[in-house]
């Protein structure tokens, strides 16, 4: 003999399987807005090392003496070489956690007169 | 069932609730990330353009820093007044006020100060948060005072 299939129990099951397929959705959304909030932090990290960077540009071109600045929490690294009357500066903006955020590579002649 | 109910509704609240904070958190930084970058990309932009021997002065306008730029007979100030950045281009000794000012974008304040050949230019917007940068006019720059 055949059990009748309990009307309860069919829509228990539809209900169970419906919450399952939201907590997806809602882990793929939340994921979503997570990394939302993750580029939108980097994108004013990325905004701030180029400024520092460029900066650090001006100064080097000036021939100000500049090396490792640490600023908020950022460190600005200056690599400085001169060959052939040309100065050359690889200018690296990092985050304190060592994330390489911005690299400026400039150069400028040996003799910059800056009236 | 009411408990599956229950537990439905409740993450339905936290996913309204995660992504009204969120995408709230997110505008308010990207408005803020555009005012900076703009306000200051304009500003040394405007000096590399008048970048000329005797062109680029900084000096303050009724009260406010400010940066001169002259070009023959024309002058442009550039300026933060009553809550915005504003540039000012007429022709030198019009007499124009700060107010005669085109805004350009929200700021609160500008700053600028001349440091050794460099001009340290510093935005603060309306978050209150200020960024930097330093430009040095290949042409120098001079200190005009008040004007």
């Amino acid at each position: 003999m055949k059990n009748p299939v309990n009307r309860s129990t069919l829509f228990l099951t539809e209900l169970i399987l419906d919450l399952f397929i939201f907590i997806v959705c809602t882990a793929v959304c939340a994921g979503l807005l997570i990394t939302a909030y993750g580029i939108s932090r980097e994108s004013t990290e990325l905004t701030r090392a180029v400024y520092m960077a460029q900066t650090a540009a001006e100064e080097f071109r000036t021939g100000q003496p500049i090396g490792v600045v640490a600023e908020d929490d950022f460190v600005v690294t200056v690599d400085a070489a001169a060959a052939n009357g040309l100065r050359t500066a690889e200018i690296t903006v990092t985050a304190k956690d060592g994330r390489v955020l911005y690299t400026l590579t400039t150069a400028c002649a040996e003799e910059v007169a800056v009236p | 069932m009411l408990a599956l109910c229950a537990v439905f509704f409740l993450l339905a609240m936290g996913l309204t609730l995660l992504g009204s904070s969120v995408y709230r958190s997110t505008v308010s930084t990207s408005d803020e990330n555009y005012t900076h970058r703009t306000a200051l990309s304009y500003l040394v932009n405007q000096i590399r353009r008048g970048d000329v021997a005797g062109g680029v002065a900084v000096g303050s306008f009724e009260g406010a820093d400010a940066i001169v730029l002259t070009d023959g007979s024309y002058v442009t100030y550039l300026y933060c007044w009553n809550g915005e950045l504003r540039e000012l281009y007429m022709e030198a000794g019009t007499g124009l006020i700060a107010e005669d000012g085109v805004p350009v974008l929200p700021l609160t304040s500008l700053t600028v100060t001349l440091e050794g050949g460099s001009i340290a230019l510093t935005v603060t917007g309306e978050d209150g948060a200020s960024h930097s940068v330093a430009i040095a006019p290949h042409c120098g720059v001079k200190e005009v005072g008040s004007l």
